[in-house]
């Protein structure tokens, strides 16, 4: 059972002479437990591939579906409860709620997800799994840049998502800080069977794929699964 | 709650901005409970100095006599019979009768046109009391005391209790009559009406001088309650039968508080043009707050948060900025206006000011304005300014809400 589906999905920028073909008729699979890079130079179409599987963006033609679920039709509210419920966020540049504490960070997914429960307990236990343990009360200002993007890893999986969307996770970091989120995508990819889906044209990060999908033009140029996603079969 | 936790953050992070929006709230509450407490002021001010020095709760006067300017005539008086002066001992709080003459009063060679109000020892301070007056020497009860003079006449001929003075003027006969009089005393009563050209003459001077024959021109009636005046003055009139006009103090003010009505709605247009300056801030704050922070909005809306989300965070800020300023300013606002509600403000620089022949020579008022304050009054006025941030706020938050959360993900 995929749990994030792409059929035929194209998304068009412009119309007549000026159109911009950004992804054109993309069919892809998602299986749970995969850890999966979507590799490409820049114009291939990464990012709006990450945005169709987010719902964050609605393809031109084609359909989406997360979970069984087809986005095609659904209302701006039902697609952000549809997010909220199941997709995660790890975006290249944190984007941390700068008048919030880590802990009120992670939390407020939660309060979105409409998570019931002591949810500050669950955040301070997310930031901990994510070595934050001693940093709950710490505005984003107060963190370094490799500390943000744990606590933005934290925000993604607390409510236990279907699918996390990584877009360039490591790009604003250094070499050895963005190793780390790596490894920690990963080991929450093995420990919790996460399924993961980033964008990068790191050759490093590329490594640490279980599956990597190359995007070229908009349209999917390779597609190679390296490693049967965690817990379960491989991808498709 | 969550949203109410960042929307106070957001609103705090921008001190400086926040602090600017919340100012114009501040003045506009403080000009709305302000502006209104001194109009509500004037017009109580004005009403109780209508009643307090001139008309009582209801005045009878005789038909055609003149509603204005300085005509005072006497040709034409009203008397009362026993059985009308029986009904309202039994029917008044308090009554008495005065005669308003417009006497020549002379000095030497100095002479003005005074206002004299002809009135009861006995009766009078029943239906208008004394409480503001400031006498120097003593209230005549005699025809022998004399007359007890204005500031303004004193000051414009030079007179002081135990002086002299002739009074000309026409008797009800039409004839010329004239009396060397004493001064027994000089008055400040604190209605500028009066104390220009006023001066107080006993009944029984009244009598020598203008030949009433226990007639009157003012029958003046002080009530328990003066909502009853209407169905008062309506028993009286027919009392009368068609030979006086009467009128409750209301009636008798009537002008004066349509006059306040336009002075308070130019407080309310006043009021009005700070709200917008306030709200065009408060607007251009959120907006600002929505521009700087799209990538925020477009991260909030990944996670989740619908337009309407959005749309609440954002009216949540005009909410926040709204209420202290509101408060604020109905603080500052209600608690000065409550201090001058007790301690007054003194117009008499104002009156002396306005010079003789001014407005205040026509219209009652007490020297002393306490302006009207209450609770409604300064919570009214803060929720006008929370009203005003939070319809302020909608339309930046709309214009929010309506980026596609990938557009903007993509800000910078």
């Amino acid at each position: 059972m995929s749990i994030c589906e792409l059929r035929d999905a194209t998304k068009t920028y412009g119309s007549g002479a000026a159109a911009v073909h950004a992804l054109d008729k993309v069919s892809l699979a998602f299986e749970p437990g995969e850890f999966t890079a979507i590799s490409g130079p820049s114009g291939s179409g990464k990012t709006t591939l990450l945005n169709l599987v987010g719902l964050l963006d609605v393809p031109t033609s084609g359909s989406v579906s997360i979970t069984e679920q087809a986005a095609a039709g659904l209302g701006s509210r039902a697609l952000a409860r549809l997010r909220a419920q199941n997709i995660g966020f790890v975006f290249q540049s944190f984007n941390l709620v700068p008048v919030l504490t880590a802990t009120e960070n992670v939390e407020m997914a939660l309060h979105l997800a409409g998570t019931a429960g002591d949810r500050r307990k669950l955040a301070e236990e997310a930031l901990a799994a994510v070595g934050l343990g001693e940093m709950l009360k710490r505005k984003p200002a107060e963190l370094s840049g490799g500390q943000q993007q744990r606590v933005a890893v934290a925000r993604a999986l607390v409510k236990k998502p279907a699918v996390v969307i990584a877009d360039e996770p490591t790009a604003n970091l250094d070499s050895t800080t963005g190793g780390q989120i790596l490894d920690l995508m990963r080991q929450m990819n093995d420990e919790r069977k996460a399924t993961f889906i980033f964008s990068t044209h790191d050759p490093m990060v590329m490594a640490r794929a279980r599956r990597v999908i190359a995007l070229h033009d908009g349209q999917v140029a390779g597609d190679e699964v390296r490693e049967p996603a965690a817990g379960g079969s491989g991808g498709a | 709650m969550f949203l109410f936790r960042i929307a106070l953050r957001n609103v705090l992070r921008q001190y400086g901005r926040t602090s600017l929006s919340m100012i114009s709230i501040i003045v506009g509450v403080a000009i709305i409970i302000m502006g209104r407490g001194f109009v509500g002021g004037s017009r109580e001010n004005i009403v109780r100095a209508q009643i307090d020095s001139v008309s009582g709760h209801v005045l009878a006067v005789p038909r055609d006599y003149p509603t204005s300017g300085a005509r005072h005539p006497v040709d034409n008086l009203l008397e009362l019979d026993e059985a009308t002066r029986a009904w309202l001992d039994a029917n008044t709080e308090a009554w008495t009768t005065r005669t308003v003459f417009a006497p020549r009063i002379v000095k030497g060679s100095d002479a003005i046109r005074g206002r004299a109000f002809g009135f009861d020892p006995e009766r009078d301070e029943s239906v208008f009391p004394r409480r503001d007056w400031r006498v120097t020497g003593e209230i005549p009860a005699t025809a022998e005391d004399g007359v007890l003079i204005s500031r303004g006449v004193g000051r414009v001929l030079d007179v002081e209790p135990g002086d002299h003075l002739f009074l000309q003027v026409r008797t009800s006969d039409g004839a010329i009559n004239a009396l060397d009089l004493p001064v027994s005393g000089v008055v400040a009563t604190g209605n500028p009406m009066i104390d220009r050209i006023g001066l107080f003459v006993p009944q029984p001077l009244v009598e020598k001088l203008v030949v009433t024959r226990n007639r009157f021109s003012h029958l003046a009636i002080r009530l328990a309650d003066r909502d009853d005046s209407p169905r008062f003055a309506k028993e009286l009139e027919t009392r009368f039968a068609g030979a006086a006009s009467v009128k409750t103090w209301r009636e008798e003010t009537q002008d004066l508080i349509d006059l306040q009505q336009i002075r308070q709605t130019a407080m309310d247009l006043l009021a009005l043009a700070i709200m917008a300056i306030a709200a065009t801030g408060i607007a251009n704050t959120v907006l600002m707050a929505a521009h700087e922070r799209v990538r925020e909005i477009g991260t909030l809306r990944a996670m989740g948060l619908d337009r309407r989300g959005v749309v609440g965070l954002f009216v949540l800020e005009g909410l926040v900025m709204g209420s202290v300023g509101g408060l604020l300013g109905a603080l500052l606002g209600g608690g000065y206006n409550y201090k001058l509600s007790v301690d007054g403000i003194d117009l008499s620089s104002f009156v002396e000011a306005a010079g003789s022949g001014g407005i205040y020579d026509s219209i009652p008022m007490s020297s002393m304005l306490y302006t009207e304050s209450s609770l409604a009054l300064a919570a009214g006025a803060a929720l006008v300014g929370l009203l005003v941030a939070v319809l302020s706020s909608v339309y930046p938050a709309v214009i929010a809400a309506r980026l596609p959360p990938a557009e903007a993900m993509r800000a910078e």
